[in-house]
């Protein structure tokens, strides 16, 4: 039969399942830290004395929920990073086509030149509101699961609009194709795909911590 | 009330030297003179945190006949961080002090 330590031990696995290095690593940190703790009462037997270090420690779910407060705060911090690049990207080819193609060629496709433009508003307008309100909750200390659902959501709305945009400078690149308005057009693509993979792993990790928490 | 300053804490339990988790809630409750009584497990997020923020770092050792345990210890930017923190608790704990009982903490 396991004991309490190992009861203890195999639900804080589980908790943890969303990050398989941090669970190796706070494993083999608890379990010195219980064993440590029962050894210091030699006097109870060995299930009264586990007992008492684990509900000394808390419970697993609480412990794997701070772990997975800092983790999800460290990727949105990265995420806002990656963000503010490819808005700045965007911007730079935007510039570009402005400088390098006369007004025909944005009114040839009025409507890809509407998105091209307004859409980047829209995705600075999310994003910065967006990243002001993850800031005051940091402030605030409430970076966790539960309060990171506004900016997450103003953090894809930026990114669909910043997608938008750049499909729309793709458009206007392709239909006055030149190499400076392709190399711009490349930059955006790329800027957009590193976001959305940062943004996908985020919503991977957030989905698989939140799992394992509540299950 | 001690979450905003568990960090704090944890700096200053490792002032004299590297010690591991267990030893470090010791030396926070010692410290304290048991009035922190943390659940143990609060500490180990904090000291991940810390080092990832790059004011601790960590090693395993293995001491002889003994468990293998990770042993924290201040960085440099850590004992900067650490005397941040304490002058910025003397402030706040100076006001509170002045806006509670009137009386100035420091010397007129």
């Amino acid at each position: 039969m396991a004991g309490v330590i190992d009861a203890y031990l195999a639900e804080l696995d589980h908790r943890l399942a969303f990050d398989r290095a941090l669970r190796d690593r706070v494993r083999a940190e608890v379990e010195d830290h219980l064993r440590e703790a029962a050894a210091a009462h030699p006097a109870l037997c060995v299930d009264e004395a586990e007992r008492r270090a684990v509900t000394r420690f808390g419970a697993a779910r609480d412990v794997a929920a701070r772990f997975a407060d800092d983790i999800v705060a460290g990727a949105a911090r990265r995420t806002w990073l990656v963000l503010a690049v490819a808005a700045a990207s965007a911007l730079l080819a935007m510039r570009l086509r402005r400088m390098l193609l006369d007004d025909a060629a944005f009114d040839a496709v009025p409507l890809a030149a509407f998105l091209d433009r307004f859409a980047f508003v829209a995705a600075v307008v999310c994003g910065v509101a967006g990243f002001f309100i993850w800031r005051a909750m940091e402030r605030r200390g409430l970076t966790d699961l539960a309060h990171a659902r506004l900016p997450a959501r103003l953090a894809v709305a930026s990114l669909a609009a910043l997608v938008l945009s750049i499909a729309g400078g793709a458009c206007i690149a392709v239909a006055q194709p030149s190499v400076p308005t392709l190399a711009a057009f490349l930059l955006e693509i790329a800027m957009a795909g590193w976001l959305g993979l940062q943004a996908f792993a985020l919503q991977r990790r957030t989905g698989a911590a939140l799992k394992a928490l509540t299950s | 009330m001690l979450k905003g300053h568990l960090d704090a804490l944890v700096l200053a339990a490792l002032e004299g030297g590297g010690a591991h988790g267990y030893a470090i809630i010791e030396a926070i409750r010692v410290r304290s003179r048991e009035a922190f009584d943390l659940p143990e497990g609060t500490v180990y997020p904090a000291l991940h945190r810390l080092e990832k923020a790059g004011l601790l770092k960590s090693a395993w050792v293995v001491p002889e006949g003994g468990r293998k345990r990770r042993v924290y210890e201040l960085t440099k930017k850590g004992k900067d961080g650490l005397a941040e923190r304490r002058a910025a608790w003397a402030r706040f704990a100076g006001a509170v002090e002045h806006s509670l009982t009137g009386r100035s903490p420091w010397p007129a």
